[in-house]
Formats: C-alpha cells, sequence, structure tokens
C-alpha cells in the first residue's frame, strides 16, 4: 500500500517538478511571476490530446512542445518585452489575465467535459516490480 | 445575541484578524506580500468547508442567514428590498470614501505614498514604515469587513462562494479600471465593472472579460480611467500654455 502511494506521489511529483522548475526559471532568469503557466500546462495537454488524436501519442509528444516553444517565443516578443520595464506586479498580473483568456479560450474550444488519451501500448498495462503490479 | 451585536462582532473579529495577519505579512516586499495574502485567503476559503466545521458553516452548502429585530432600524426583509438596502449601501460606500480621502490627505497618508515610492529611503530617513503600512492594512479590512457584513444582510445567505478568489481579482479588476492613483478610481472602476459585467454575464462571458480587461488596462491605460483623464487633462493644459509662450 504505502510503496503504491510513493510510487503514485512520484509521478504526480515528476509532473510538479516539470512546472515549478519552469516557475523557477522564468522567476531567475527573466525577474517574471507567472501566473498563466497554469494555463500553459493546460494548453499544452489539450493540443496534445488534439494531435493525439490525428496521428497518435508519440506524434503528440514530438509536435506539441515544439508548438509551445513557439507560442513561448511569440510570448517574451509580444508581452515580456514591450513590458520590461514596468513593475513585477503589473507583469504578474499580465500573465494572469492572458492565463485567464487562454482558459477560457480553451473551454470554448473543449468544453467544460473530461477527454483521455490512450496510452501506448509500451505505456499502457501494468508492471511487476518487487513482487507488486503497479498501477494496480 | 441580538443581530447588531452579532454584527459588531463580527466586524470586531475581522478587526483583529486584520491586525494580527497585517503584523506577520505588512513588513514583506510587495510580491511577498501578493503570495501571503493569497495563501491567507485560500486558507480561510478552505477552512469553511472542512467537514468537522460543517454544522457551523454549512459546508459547501452555505449558510442560510436571518435575524429578528432591527438592524439600523430596518428588519431582514427590508434589506432583502433592493430599494430599502439602496441608500444603506450607497451611504457605506460614501462614509468608505470620505475616511479614505480624508486618509489620503493626513500625515499617514503622505507617509503611505512615500512609503509606496521608496521604503528603504522612507526608512533611513528615521521614518517607521511598519506601523502606517500596518494600519492602512487593518483599515482597508475594517471597510471590507462592512460591505461583507452589507452583502450578507442583503442576501440573506453567505457560502464559500463569497470567499473565493474571483471576489479579490473582481475587486482588483475594479480598482485597476478605475486606476489606483486617486480616491475616485476605484468609485469609477466600481461603476464600469458592475455594468460591464451585467452586459458580459448575459452571454456567460464573465471570466473573458475579467482576463481581457487586467490585460488591456495594464498595457494601454496603466493609471486607469481617472488617472487616464487626468494626465490628458495635464498634457493638454501643458500644450496649450507651450502654445502662448514659444
Amino acid at each position: 500500500m504505502i510503496a503504491l502511494l510513493i510510487a503514485n506521489s512520484l509521478a504526480l511529483a515528476s509532473l510538479l517538478i516539470m512546472l515549478s522548475s519552469g516557475l523557477a526559471l522564468i522567476y531567475g532568469l527573466r525577474d517574471v511571476i507567472n501566473f498563466g503557466h497554469g494555463a500553459l500546462y493546460m494548453l499544452g495537454a489539450y493540443l496534445g490530446y488534439t494531435v493525439a488524436l490525428l496521428g497518435g501519442f508519440w506524434l503528440a509528444l514530438f509536435v506539441v512542445p515544439i508548438l509551445l516553444a513557439c507560442l513561448g517565443v511569440a510570448f517574451e516578443r509580444l508581452v515580456l518585452r514591450p513590458l520590461q520595464s514596468r513593475s513585477h506586479i503589473e507583469v504578474a498580473l499580465v500573465t494572469l489575465g492572458l492565463g485567464i483568456i487562454l482558459g477560457q479560450i480553451l473551454i470554448f474550444f473543449y468544453g467544460g467535459a473530461a477527454r483521455s488519451v490512450d496510452a501506448p501500448r509500451i505505456l499502457s498495462g501494468s508492471i511487476e516490480a518487487f513482487g507488486l503490479s503497479y498501477p494496480a | 445575541m441580538t443581530a447588531m451585536q452579532a454584527l459588531l462582532v463580527s466586524f470586531l473579529i475581522v478587526a483583529v484578524y486584520a491586525a494580527i495577519l497585517g503584523a506577520l505579512i505588512a513588513r514583506t516586499n510587495p510580491l511577498a506580500f501578493m503570495m501571503l495574502t493569497l495563501a491567507a485567503g485560500e486558507m480561510i476559503s478552505h477552512s469553511v468547508m472542512l467537514e468537522g466545521l460543517r454544522d457551523y458553516t454549512g459546508g459547501a452548502d452555505g449558510l442560510v442567514v436571518g435575524f429578528k429585530g432591527a438592524v439600523l432600524g430596518m428588519q431582514a426583509a427590508d434589506f432583502a428590498n433592493a430599494a430599502r438596502f439602496w441608500p444603506v449601501a450607497w451611504t457605506a460606500a460614501w462614509i468608505a470614501g470620505l475616511i479614505i480621502w480624508t486618509v489620503r490627505r493626513s500625515r499617514l497618508g503622505a507617509i503611505l505614498r512615500a512609503v509606496r515610492e521608496n521604503e528603504e529611503r522612507m526608512r533611513f530617513s528615521g521614518f517607521n514604515t511598519y506601523a502606517p503600512r500596518l494600519i492602512a492594512f487593518v483599515l482597508i479590512n475594517m471597510i471590507a469587513a462592512v460591505s461583507g457584513l452589507l452583502h450578507v444582510l442583503n442576501a440573506g445567505f453567505v457560502s464559500p462562494d463569497s470567499l473565493s478568489l474571483s471576489v479579490s481579482t473582481n475587486a482588483l479588476v475594479a480598482a485597476l479600471m478605475g486606476g489606483v492613483a486617486s480616491s475616485a478610481g476605484p468609485i469609477v472602476g466600481g461603476l464600469i465593472f458592475s455594468f460591464a459585467q451585467d452586459e458580459f454575464g448575459a452571454h456567460d462571458a464573465t471570466q473573458l472579460f475579467t482576463g481581457v480587461a487586467v490585460v488591456a488596462f495594464i498595457i494601454l491605460i496603466p493609471r486607469g480611467v481617472v488617472g487616464g483623464i487626468l494626465d490628458a487633462a495635464r498634457q493638454s493644459t501643458r500644450s496649450l500654455v507651450g502654445r502662448k509662450r514659444p
């Protein structure tokens, strides 16, 4: 039981680590508190869903990061650079607002219902380790 | 406990809570302050959902608030009546506005403005920068408490929704729209915001409106409607004066 909890926490924690290291990176390098980071996470998930429907999971894993990288460049050029001389709070609020807008756009296109992506064969099913199967 | 006593006690509890919270966080820099107030708000809004407090807070269902007797000479039904409630809310808004305007013109207001511009320099000049910020924090929280108490009297109902982050973001957007540079800003902003929320709420686009308004106002009119008008007026008089004396 505890082994399962630890495995689950590690899986969730690795997602959180990726998110929070992104926040730390943009704060450290650009001095920006990005309240819109969660919305980008959500955009990645939904784009992943769409691309996975069209061309499968592996294509999504390859294409979506590139798409979001382009969005990141646009965000830097169009939002962060023009606002460079503004105070921290103002930039943070702009990212908060952009996050809300992005969230609403996604709800408009995808609706509020949950969507799921089928895992590829190599990642689906459970594995046996130390006499336990995971995921149970 | 009569209704009036209950209101007074809740008002005092908010004041004490604000003083304790303020004593802990008034010293921090703006970003830390933002994160700490956010955390404190989330703490309150989640603690009312606790299963153990369900008998007192009603959990996610909220509480129906009724009272017998009169408050400010009005019965419970009168507060639900928009025509009777309107003068009360309007008077409270005016009194709050006057208090803030008085503080702004006082010595305390001058110190607060200077601290906003450069906290470090004020401290080096021998000013206590902690006490004024604490007083300001407690004062605005007491005004917020009055507004919350009036909300309960009017709605006759309170639920965790009233404690959610969106209440704070709505107030923030209203302040940004009006401009925080003058006492009139939040008033104008509040009027514009309520009007816009009605308009966009009809199309189920309140959230989208909030996001767009935050971005548009910070980027295009950072000093808000009132600040923008003041700036424009100052600029046009300057250009007129400039033309007279080339």
